[in-house]
């Protein structure tokens, strides 16, 4: 599993985004892209996270440490 | 589409939880009804009462997660009108620690109950100018903006605008496709 991979796959739901970017500040951000996102992540990196985990991220970064502490399992 | 949710009738003892949401200041400021201080008797009096008495013209439903009964939020809808079809959504309320994407399931369900039960042809959504998290919600359904109605409610010292949105039977075709629903 590879950041950048991960940030392309994020973004394909915004513009332009950096590990360190806080997706719930955009002004894009709506609880549809947090469906969006659990849905990406389940299909692309067979990752299934709680709305509640995702819940205790932030950051792109902190969402990438989460599923990637997941994969596998 | 899978839902995580589903909604159940209100029943005693939900005033508990609804007491509390009022304590949630952030999203108190956000909704548009004033600001008021609720007893615990009286919130019990009005669930024992939505539930008891007949009223055709309003709904609420407490918002679960799938394989629970805990309350998570609830969401209603006012002013229907069986004859034209219409009716009015006034937003959600849910617990500050729901998680990501029950908002969007939320409305998801609510619209699929709305068109596909009731049968209407058009519900009415409002939302604060300000509050964008809800307007990007409700733009990405499909909700039309339909104006800014100016100073429409005072909240929070000020008077603010408010959105007036759509979403008619058409959009909900749309959506229905979109998500499986």
């Amino acid at each position: 599993m590879d950041i950048g991979e991960f940030i392309k796959n994020f973004a394909t739901q915004f513009s332009v985004f950096v590990d360190n970017t806080h997706f719930r500040d955009l002004d894009e951000w709506s609880s549809l892209n947090a469906m969006a996102i659990l849905n990406m992540i389940s299909k692309k990196y067979a990752v299934v996270l709680k709305p509640e985990e995702m819940k205790e991220t932030n950051s792109i970064q902190e969402l990438f440490n989460l599923v990637n502490s997941k994969k596998g399992k | 589409m899978k839902f995580d949710i589903k909604f159940r009738a209100f029943r005693l003892g939900d005033e508990k939880f609804i007491n509390l949401l009022r304590e949630d200041e952030e999203m108190e400021s956000k909704i548009g009804g004033v600001k008021r201080f609720v007893s615990l008797d009286r919130e019990r009096s009005w669930i024992n009462d939505l539930i008891m008495k007949d009223n055709n013209s309003i709904m609420y439903f407490a918002i679960t997660m799938k394989n629970s009964d805990e309350m998570i939020g609830y969401v209603s809808i006012s002013d229907i009108n069986y004859r034209i079809g219409t009716c009015f959504w006034s937003g959600i309320k849910l617990s500050p620690t729901a998680g990501d994407g029950y908002g969007a399931q939320t409305t998801l369900l609510l619209l699929k109950y709305i068109f596909e039960e009731l049968r209407m042809v058009r519900c009415t959504g409002v939302c604060q100018e300000e509050n964008i998290q809800s307007l990007n919600l409700l733009t990405k359904i499909g909700f039309q903006k339909e104006g800014l109605m100016r100073k429409h409610i005072f909240k929070n010292g000020k008077y603010l605008n408010q959105w007036l949105l759509s979403f008619i039977d058409e959009d909900y075709v749309k959506l229905k496709m979109k998500y499986d629903l």
